[in-house]
This record gives structure tokens, sequence and C-alpha cells, in this order.
């Protein structure tokens, strides 16, 4: 039992980094019906950064970290304008292959940038951890942290896409773009604001994965085991994304701790495949809906 | 663009600059189709004006143009100008028009489906930063359609046609336009929503003292709402006049408001028309 509910926990810790990385593949997809397969490297060059802050130049974590948040919103702010702008009105499936050529040039920078060793960024608590009375299970001070940053950036988010002004205005982008430009949104601003966003979970997520000990130049890749978590709860569904990446950390680490490693990263791509055939649309997402 | 035009337009010989102008307006789709071929229309300052034409006249076209959401469409304006107050703005973007104070209401009740009716009106209200303004804009359009207030939360794909209808026309009040652009408000609507809509319409156009620009198939609704009419085919102005006067053209009669009447659109009829206008030029 404390063996289940331990591994139960740290697929928790995972799948809060599917949640986030799903995060941001929803928020760029909603807004601008692109796939970001740079996503992962503006996650990982995120990581970097905070780690270069906290650990080369000893700044104390958190004042790196917000920092660094600040910064990527910028990074995936400045990509937008520079990169995707250019190519308002191409067939999606050009800038989609180049939001890859983006990704591919993020990590040949951070290779000449960072180097290509394996880093882990050290968080302040780290070693220290929390018995659960009762159950025999260990919460440590990187599983608390992540599980709590997680929950506070879906709350965060939940906030904004309902209460506030370019929150609504962003899901009327997403639900309807034409109709959106015609009651006086600019669109462009929008599709700006979601790559902001989606650098700012990018990063939490490469943190959170820095942290426990996953920092190097490829690990964006880690994006695409993520995806299967975003299409899972639905590419248009913010919700989706919590309880898709939730769902596929725990049935991972549950498959790989009873069935051996081998079986883990086999476990994503079967549920994605069986739920994509029940739905194709995700567990939360929409039909597409609209009218041509 | 000071100099004096010289009468040669049959508009009404007024000295005021209308609200709204275009010149000799010409649209093209994919850089081939020509869709608008050098439309000249006026609307005044407090007036409603309507745009009447079948299918394909080239009605949604001419609205797109004059809010500036044609690229999405890959169509573009090829020639002449549109001015508001006189000053051009043919090449301003679609954000910046609505913040001059016109709100175009699209065909086809397209409403933010996955939000709720409360979110429809508040994306609708994104140019106003006052919030105070923004709630009393939120009563007023609860006081023109109470039937929203009961649906208030509800998702908006959900609504009935006409409920989207109305909901669609609150959003264009949101913004407390100058300038309030329909399309086709009476589309797919029984004859009682028609009449609401209708009343509504009125009643804002006065109360609101919105100048409205609206377009039409159903020439009985648009010549009964409107001060003064546009008759569009095939991309250019046919007829133009007072609709009280244009209400009682033989033609019109015949081939508009005979039409409207059966089946919205009755190709045969129109083709006559138009056969007979050739004849008669
Ligand atoms: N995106 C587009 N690409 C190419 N041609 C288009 C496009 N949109 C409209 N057209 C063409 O332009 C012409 C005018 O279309 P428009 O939608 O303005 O007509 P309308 O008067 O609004 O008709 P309806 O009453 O059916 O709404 C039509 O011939 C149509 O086929
Ligand atoms: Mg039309």
């Amino acid at each position: 039992m404390s063996f289940f509910l331990q591994l139960t926990i740290s697929g928790l810790a995972i799948g809060s980094v599917y949640a986030l990385i799903a995060l941001g593949f929803v928020v760029v997809y909603k807004a601008t019906r692109v796939l970001n397969f740079a996503q992962g490297d503006m996650m990982m060059i995120g990581a970097f950064v905070t780690f270069t802050l906290s650990s080369t130049h000893g700044w104390p974590f958190f004042v790196a970290l917000g920092v660094t948040l600040v910064a990527s919103f910028f990074l995936g702010f400045v990509i937008e304008r520079l990169v995707l702008r250019p190519m308002l009105g191409q067939p999606v499936f050009s800038i989609i292959i180049v939001t890859i050529g983006l990704a591919w040039l993020m990590r040949g920078i951070a290779g000449m940038a960072f180097g290509h060793s394996e880093q882990r960024i050290t968080f302040p608590f780290s070693g220290e951890s929390v018995r659960l009375p009762g159950v025999d299970v260990t919460l440590s001070a990187e599983n608390i942290a992540t599980l709590t940053m997680t929950m506070l950036t879906f709350l965060a988010f939940f906030v904004f896409f309902q209460r506030t002004r370019w929150g609504i205005a962003m899901r009327a982008t997403a639900s309807n773009q034409d109709v959106a430009q015609m009651m006086g949104i600019n669109v462009n601003r929008i599709s700006a604001l979601a790559w902001g966003l989606a650098g700012v979970v990018g990063t939490l997520a490469g943190v959170i994965l820095g942290m426990l000990g996953f920092l190097f130049i490829h690990v964006g890749d880690t994006a695409l085991r993520a995806f299967p978590a975003a299409v899972l709860g639905g590419l248009d569904a913010t919700g989706g994304a919590v309880v898709g990446g939730a769902i596929l950390g725990v049935a991972e680490t549950l498959f790989g701790g009873y069935l051996g490693g081998a079986y883990r990263e086999l476990m994503a791509w079967i549920l994605l495949i069986v739920v994509l055939l029940v739905r194709p649309f995700g567990l939360f997402g929409s039909k597409d809906i609209e009218r041509v | 663009m000071s100099q004096t035009e010289v009468g040669a337009t049959a508009a009404p010989a007024t000295v005021r600059t209308p609200l709204l102008e275009l010149k000799n307006l010409e649209v093209t789709y994919n850089q081939v189709v020509l869709a608008v071929r050098g439309v000249s229309m006026e609307v005044q300052e407090g007036t409603v004006c309507a745009l009447l034409g079948a299918n394909g006249a080239g009605k949604t076209t001419i609205l797109r143009a004059i809010s500036s959401v044609l690229t999405s469409q890959d169509g573009e304006v090829t020639d002449g100008t549109i001015c508001l107050d006189g000053d051009p703005i043919t090449d301003l973007a679609a954000d910046k028009i609505v913040r001059r104070g016109i709100c175009h209401v699209p065909e086809g009740r397209q409403v933010f489906r996955d939000l709720t009716v409360e979110e429809n009106l508040r994306a609708a209200a994104f140019t106003l930063t006052d919030r105070r303004k923004v709630e009393s804009r939120l009563e007023m359009v609860q006081e023109y359609f109470p039937k929203l207030t009961t649906l208030w939360k509800g998702k908006a794909g959900y609504l009935s046609g006409g409920e989207q209808q109305m909901l669609a026309l609150g959003r264009g009040l949101m913004l407390d336009p100058r300038l309030l652009i329909l399309d086709e408000p009476s589309l797919g609507l029984a004859p009682v929503m028609v009449d609401e809509i209708t009343r509504i319409v009125t009643e804002v156009s006065r109360q609101e003292r919105v100048t409205v620009l609206l377009v039409e198939q159903n020439a009985q609704i648009a010549l009964d709402l409107s001060d003064y009419c546009y008759v569009l085919e095939n991309g250019r102005i046919v007829l133009d006049g007072r609709s009280s006067e244009i209400a009682e053209n033989q033609d019109i009669k015949e081939f508009y408001l005979g039409a409207s009447e059966g089946s919205s659109t009755n190709y045969a009829a129109i083709k006559h028309y138009r056969r007979r206008k050739r004849w008669m030029s």
C-alpha cells in the first residue's frame, strides 16, 4: 500500500511537469491553433537561466526563478513577434515546421551558452522531507514545492481565463478569431500574450525538472512525452491539461514501478491511442463546432 | 481632401459631412475575384441606412471592408476610400476601427460559442478600460434584452437562434458605438423574432442615438426600418434613394418585396429583374 502511495506521489510530481508543459501547448494552441514544438526548448532555456542565476551567480533561488519567469515571458513575446507574426496567414503546417526549427535553434544556442553536461538546480529546502502520519509515505521538499507551484499556476490561469479582460479576450479569440477582431480585440497581441504565457509555464516545468535532477540541453524532448497529456486532456482545454498530466504521470510511474522501467514510456502512448480512439478530441476538449 | 465636392451625386443635398462615406470602393478576393466594383455610399449621422441586395451581391464584403476584417478572407480593398467624419480610415486595423466607434455585428449570429452570455458581452467590451462603464453597459444590454439575463451564465453555443441574435446585437451595443453595422439580423428567424429584433433596432437607434447601417435581403424589413436605402447588385449600386420612395418603386415592389414573401431567394425573379433592367437602360 505504501509503495503504491509513494509511487502515486512521485507520479503526481512528474505529472505536474507534464501538466505545466501541456498547459503551454494548450495556451498557444487555443489562441493561435498552432502546435508549438518549441515548447520543450523554451522550457530548457528557462531552466538553464534559473540554474545559471542561482547556482553560478549565487542568487537566491526564488529571486532567480522570479527573474527568469519575467524574462521567459518576454522571450515568448519576442519569439512570437519575430518568428511567428511574419508567418501570419501561412498554412498551419509551415508554421509548425517553423516551431520545430526554432526548437533546434534554441537547443544549439543553449549548447554553446550552457554546455552539454547534466546539471541539477538546488532547491533551498532540498533534503528535508515530511512523513505523512498514518501511512508510510514521505514527501520530499521538492515534491511539495512541485505540487504547490503547479496548483498555484493552474489557479492563476483559471482566474486569468475566467475573470480578467485579457483572459476572456483570449478565450473569445480561441472561439472565433474573426469575430474577436470585429469586437476590437487585437488578435496579434493575444497571440503574443499566449506565447509569453507559454514561456512562463515552460520555465516552471523546466525548473521543476531541474530540481529533480534533469537538466541538460536535450531535456526539451520531455515535452514530447508530455504531448500525450495535452492531447489526453483536450488540446483546447486548460483544465484538461492538469488532469491529462496527472493521469499520465501517475499511470507512467505505477506501470514503471510494478512492471519495470521498460513499460514506463510505453504507457504514455498506449493511453494516448486508447483515448484518441474513444474521444478523438480528448477528455475535455471541444469538438470543433465552429461554422466554416 | 478639403476641396468641395461638385454636386454630381444623387445623394440628398446636405452640406454636412456624412458620418460614413465610401468613395468608389473596390474589393478583390484572392487577387482575382472582384466582389465590390466601385461602390459609393453615404451614411448620415443619426439615420438608419439600409443596404439591400440578393445573395452574393457583395453586402458582407462591403461591411468587412469598413471594419477592416478582410485579410482573414484573403480579400483586400484594391481601390477607393472609406471615410469616417471625412477622415480616411481605409487602412486602419480592425481594433482601431472599433475604437473609432464602429461596431460590426456579423452575419449568421456568430457568438463565441464556448463563452457564457456574460463573457460574450464582456469580450465585446474589450476596448473599454473603464470598469464602471462596462458594468453600466451590461445593465443597459440587459434592459434591452431581458431574456439574456435569464441565460446569463449559460454557454452561448446552446442558445436558440433568436437568443443568439439578441446576444450578437447586445454585443454590438457594449461599446456605445457611433455606427452600428448589422449584417442580416433577420436571417433565419421566425416572424415573431424578426419583429422583436426590428423593434429593438428602432428603439436603439432612437434612444441611444446610434447611426445604423443595416444589411438585409428582406426588403420589407430594410425599407421599414431605414431612412435611406441603397440597392446592390453584382457588387454595384444600382439604385438608391429615400426608403419611403424606394418602397413605392414598382421594380422593387415586384422583385424584392415579392420575392421576400415566398422563399427568400427567388432566383428566377431576380434574373428577370436584371434582364428587364438591362433592357430598360
Ligand atoms: N473569402 C472569399 N473568397 C473568395 N470569394 C469570396 C469570399 N467571400 C465572398 N466571396 C465572393 O464575393 C461575392 C460577395 O460575397 P458577399 O459575402 O459579400 O455577399 P453577400 O451580399 O453578403 O451575400 P449573402 O446575402 O449571401 O450574405 C460572392 O460572389 C462571393 O462568392
Ligand atoms: Mg452576407
